[in-house]
């Protein structure tokens, strides 16, 4: 037996909210911090003709309890800071004996010029 | 060899195999105290700061308490017992041992346990419950027995265990070792992930599990 991939996060709210400038903004306050499975994360890069785009897709499996099940409700409304990045929940899993959620997470990195 | 003394004077001096005891109920036990703390379990659990099954975990940190408890046969936290001895011929008037069915060790210099009273029912239609004066009796922690100087030769002859004794266990301080702790650590996880009493295929102990951090501290109970 290996030892489980156990990592550290940290799941936070997100606000929604308008500037003076009339731009959307979005404000990231942490909720709680968790332990959970991580899974090897999947680096994509997508080349178009002026930029590369990289983003990173990765799943964090936790223990079912009320605060994940919100999440799962809520999706959009949770993120999840792992590694000092935030990552933006895509897909909720929940298992059907009720025991872990399963997060599918992906993050992007900023667009850089071909 | 212990003495087989149930035809020779089970209530005298001596170690006595099988214990003179008759029967014995649990009557009062602590449902409150947190003896693994939240932060124990939520590492554990891989929960952290996840504190919304908080209740729940309790609940089953209480339960495996209790597992650990009456596995071993010792109290994490004072449980009160209530035993009941028989009356026998020759009892009156003479000294006569009482066995406890516990097998705490003095600790410290502490007993083990807390002897809450000694009683016995005296004759009469219907009987009357009678305290016995401390000074009475005293407690030998060396043979885990109460010792009492004198039964009153007033004791009931009709009912079946006349003799009652209420003794409370003290908290035993092999509940502090990490590797008890340890183990209630394992079993709460068993319970937590496994919340039916039935399951498809056989479920397995791991190797080095429950049995194997406990079976050192377990006393040979008859």
């Amino acid at each position: 037996m290996t030892i489980a991939r156990y990592e550290n996060f940290t799941i936070n709210r997100l606000t929604f909210d308008t500037d003076t400038f009339g731009q959307y903004t979005t404000t990231i306050t942490k909720w709680f911090s968790t332990r959970g499975r991580v899974k090897d994360v999947h680096n994509n890069t997508q080349i178009t003709k002026d930029e590369r785009v990289y983003t990173d897709l990765t799943n964090f499996t936790v223990n079912y309890t009320p605060n994940t099940r919100e999440i799962v409700d809520n999706q959009n409304l949770y993120s999840i800071t792992w590694r000092g990045f935030d990552w933006r929940i895509t897909d909720c899993l929940e298992t059907n004996d009720r025991m872990n959620v399963i997060f599918m997470c992906y993050r992007n990195d900023p667009v850089v010029p071909v | 060899m212990p003495l087989d003394s149930l035809t020779n004077g089970p209530y005298l001096g001596t170690t006595r195999n099988p214990f003179s005891y008759e029967k014995i109920e649990q009557v009062s036990r602590d449902l409150q105290t947190e003896w693994l703390t939240l932060d124990e379990i939520t590492q554990q659990l891989n929960l952290f700061q996840d504190e919304s099954q908080d209740s729940y975990l309790q609940s089953l940190e209480l339960a495996t308490r209790f597992a650990i408890e009456d596995y071993l046969g010792m109290s994490i936290f004072p449980i009160t017992w209530k035993v009941y001895y028989g009356a026998t011929n020759g009892m009156t008037g003479t000294q006569s041992a009482f066995d406890l069915p516990e097998v705490s060790q003095a600790n410290q210099n502490t007993a083990g346990v807390v002897i809450n009273s000694v009683s016995y029912y005296s004759g009469g239609n219907p009987p009357v419950l009678t305290v016995l004066d401390p000074t009475l009796y005293f407690y030998d922690p060396t043979g885990n027995k109460i010792l009492v100087s004198s039964i009153p030769n007033d004791i009931s002859e009709w009912m079946t265990n006349p003799v009652i004794v209420t003794y409370t266990t003290n908290a035993s301080p092999i509940a502090q070792y990490p590797v008890i702790k340890q183990a209630a650590l394992l079993l709460l996880t068993h319970l937590y992930n496994n919340r039916s009493n039935s399951f498809q295929g056989a479920l397995n102990n791991i190797p080095f599990g429950v049995d194997q951090l406990l079976r050192a501290y377990k006393p040979l109970v008859m």
